[in-house]
């Protein structure tokens, strides 16, 4: 049998990757859409994490993720590529001028009245889809090695740390003016509806969810290409096609 | 019946416009994807099969 030190550690540093690739992807939507619709996404997320949980007890390690990761990654390419063009096209336009601009002189991404549902989905299926892998973290090191309240402690314990560590970040990430964190967060959400997506389908990443810092890297690179592009054609560099 | 009709259709168009969005390009081209790879993993997971 697994010692209580050890699956405390392991169950806690596993739910750690889970839990910053949530934290992340609400951090960068409350930053970019608002924050009242990306909490309400948030705290509507956990309520419903807490009836499955509570539902299925240890039955959650045969709840079937892969179909869930599909439609969740799916959506998220579909809204983070949209933000990336987005975020190419304006940080193209103004530069790199545009992090020095404060970001009240910019207008936000939402200005309609009443809610927004993109903040709130955004937030919903990243707090469902990454707090169900932590109770299947939870769930199969904890019933493997008969410690499963240490291994609950673990999975909390990464959650709440990490999430203690998204609040103090938050204040420096509200900072950056929203076109450059229209970017960042393009490629965020790209990156990680690659990830889901093909891991739904069944596709064996190498490295594991080290592919995610791959396809960051990938996107970054793609994302400061279509940048010189679209600067070289606006500055008449280059003769427009 | 003109009722249910118009809440169908707009229940269609609230789900096209806030999942496609401005272009649907981009939908088309992740959906196609998808579908291309899940064709591809599965050729690939078949090819194993018959190796082993």
């Amino acid at each position: 049998m697994t010692g209580p030190a050890v699956v405390l550690i392991t169950t806690f540093l596993a739910s750690m990757v889970e839990a910053i690739e949530m934290v992340t992807i609400v951090l960068g939507v409350g930053a970019t859409r608002g924050w009242r619709s990306t909490l309400i996404g948030v705290g509507a997320g956990f309520a419903v994490l807490a009836v499955v949980v509570a539902a299925l007890g240890l039955a959650l390690s045969q709840v079937p993720i892969g179909p869930l990761r599909l439609i969740v990654g799916a959506l998220l390419l579909v809204f983070g590529l949209q933000w990336l063009r987005k975020g190419v096209r304006r940080v193209a336009a103004h530069g790199l001028a545009g992090v020095g601009m404060h970001p009240e002189d910019e207008p936000p991404e939402w200005n309609g009245v009443g809610f927004d549902w993109t903040a709130f989905v955004l937030a919903f299926k990243g707090v469902v889809l990454e707090g169900l892998e932590v109770a299947f973290i939870v769930v199969s090191f904890g019933a493997n090695a008969n410690q499963l309240p240490i291994a609950v402690v673990g999975g909390v314990g990464a959650v709440v740390i990490t999430g203690g560590v998204g609040i103090v970040l938050q204040r420096f990430v509200t900072r950056i003016p929203r076109s450059f964190l229209q970017l960042v967060v393009g490629i965020l959400l790209t990156t990680f509806g690659t990830f889901w997506a093909l891991e739904g389908l069944g596709v064996d990443w190498p490295a594991g969810d080290g592919a995610i810092l791959g396809l960051l890297v990938l996107y970054v690179l793609t994302a400061a290409t279509y940048i010189t592009i679209e600067r070289r054609r606006a500055f008449g560099f280059e003769p427009a096609a | 019946m003109n009722r249910i009709v118009g809440w169908i259709v707009a229940f269609g168009r609230f789900w096209y416009h806030f999942i496609i969005g401005d272009d649907w390009t981009v939908a088309a081209a992740i959906a196609v994807g998808l579908i291309l790879t899940a064709i591809l993993n599965a050729a690939h997971i078949r090819r194993a099969g018959r190796k082993t």
